[in-house]
């Protein structure tokens, strides 16, 4: 008993009821949902969920960085000239280049998709106090290897690259297709194998583990590859996918903050009523009214509050569509250099 | 100096999509593979024989998938096939009801092979229901499309 509480250690993000739920059962409802999604829903409904999930987890991220003014002083000049510069090069690119757009939004929004899991994993080890010092660098490899393996090899996603590699006339014919499938299933084989020693060799070395992690991971993996081969329906992937990520990601920051109130080291009046007990509602009311706003924004339906001086010019709905690349690029790059699990005051709120 | 390292990021991307853009405009105007952007909102696709050639690599790698058949269903009714188009359309179906190039396709190429109304209507009363953001849209293409003979009642979806 004692020997098995030795090596295995549980710790959560927030507590184990809320890590249950949100972390462990959430992907497993998303991808009920997105299931049923798939078969009774229209089309309609991947908007409805980037509407009513994505967009409001990027509001959390401007919350945090815009709402405190602690957070904003620490990156001051990346907060003010990031959104310029972002929503700058993403309405010319669109202008002139769309292809490119299209292809550096999906790469970063994939890079972040399974940064955010390898994140969450490096606080399930912070806060369980487990694994090796050299963990973080074979999880970080795991996350990398098997889920640009997902890409590579999975029929929903190979169809998605060769159709790119095509229109850059970079034609690939099916034998190499295939060609690189093997090499990438055969990456991910042996480095599947050298992760589960690393695990085996942490143990032998008297470092615990995290089971909650393991789990996390597993059941994140689960959703990606679940999704990405049983269907060819992108909205069944899409949706599963953003509920995850989204939902975790509006969740991690929402405790996150409140911590820092808890904590008595947050400097902010809006964040300290927001995460107050009982105001989650004003909270949610609030991410809600951003995505509205967002909404209009985005789909140019500002120009009619703008008495014809804003949007009188045609290039308007190219530049409301290039919003929604601009805002994700946005919060892809802050959250590159937000959380840092080994920075003294990240590690202070979580 | 320390200022604009904390910018590093930012210019990587930068640089990226300025080297990006270059070579993609590069390569479209010297193969000219892919299609103009018809709105705003779209963006360009393959086209021609580049069409024809991906949907052929696909579909040997996915006989039975929706895209792969959608594409060579495209290319083909590009070309003027249209039997050989509706078979790979039909097969796309068969894989995937939910997608709308895939539907609007389809009940345009029934409508040129001169097929039953009530045939081509089934189709696009599947677009309206599941696309209702562009069921305006989709209703007076068709109307025009069949000269009338397509109607649709309001309040319907």
């Amino acid at each position: 008993m004692s020997e098995s509480a030795n090596l295995f250690r549980s710790g959560y993000i927030v507590d184990r009821r809320q890590d249950y739920v949100w972390f462990l059962g959430l992907p497993i409802a998303a991808l009920v949902f997105a299931f049923v999604s798939g078969q009774y829903l229209p089309g309609a409904a991947l908007a409805a969920i980037a509407l009513w999930v994505t967009v409001p987890h990027h509001f959390v991220t401007w919350l945090r960085v815009y709402g405190s003014p602690g957070e904003f002083v620490r990156f001051k000049e990346r907060f003010i000239w990031g959104p310029v510069l972002l929503i700058g090069f993403c309405y010319l690119l669109l202008h002139y280049a769309p292809l490119s757009l299209v292809l550096i939004v999906t790469l970063w929004d994939h890079q972040h998709s399974l940064m955010q899991q390898y994140g969450f994993a490096r606080v399930y080890d912070f806060k369980a106090k487990t694994g090796s010092p050299s963990t973080a660098n074979f999880d970080l490899a795991f996350s990398w290897v098997f889920f640009v393996n997902m890409l590579v090899v999975s029929p929903l996603f190979s169809t998605l690259w060769v159709r790119m590699l095509h229109e850059w006339h970079v034609p690939i014919s099916a034998a190499g297709v295939q060609v690189v499938h093997q090499v990438s299933w055969g990456i991910t084989i042996v480095y599947g194998i050298v992760w589960l020693g690393h695990i085996a060799w942490t143990l032998r070395q008297g470092y615990a583990l995290n089971p909650i992690k393991y789990a996390f991971l597993g059941v994140s993996y689960f959703l990606w590859y679940f999704t990405s081969f049983t269907t060819e329906y992108l909205l069944v992937f899409a949706v599963a996918h953003r509920i995850m990520h989204g939902v975790q990601y509006i969740v991690m920051v929402y405790y996150y903050n409140r911590h820092k109130v808890e904590r008595g080291i947050s400097d902010s009046t809006v964040i300290s009523f927001l995460t107050k007990r009982g105001n989650v509602k004003a909270f949610l009311l609030m991410c809600g009214a951003y995505a509205l706003v967002f909404h209009a924004l985005s789909e140019g339906h500002v120009r009619d509050f703008g008495f014809g001086i804003v949007g009188f010019n045609a290039n308007f709905d190219l530049f409301s569509y290039s919003l929604l690349s601009s805002f994700a690029l946005i919060h892809y790059y802050y959250d590159a250099f937000i959380w840092k699990v080994r920075k003294k005051d990240v590690q202070e709120s979580l | 100096m320390r200022y604009l390292r904390s910018f590093k990021l930012l210019f990587l991307i930068v640089a990226i999509g300025v080297l990006l853009a270059y070579v993609e405009r590069e390569r479209t105007s010297e193969y000219g593979h892919l299609s103009e952007r018809t709105h705003a909102r779209g963006h360009p696709v393959l086209k021609g024989e580049s069409l024809e050639d991906v949907a052929r690599v696909l579909l040997t790698l996915y006989p039975e998938g929706a895209q792969p058949n959608l594409l060579m269903g495209t290319a083909l009714a590009e070309k003027g096939e249209l039997r050989a188009a509706r078979v790979h359309l039909e097969k796309a179906l068969e894989a995937d009801r939910h997608n709308q190039q895939l539907l609007f396709l389809y009940a345009r190429l029934l409508l040129d092979m001169g097929e039953e109304e009530t045939k081509v209507q089934v189709i696009v009363d599947e677009l309206r229901r599941l696309f209702p953001r562009s069921r305006q849209t989709v209703e007076e293409y068709f109307s025009r499309a069949s000269k009338g003979k397509l109607s649709f009642e309001d309040g319907v979806y």
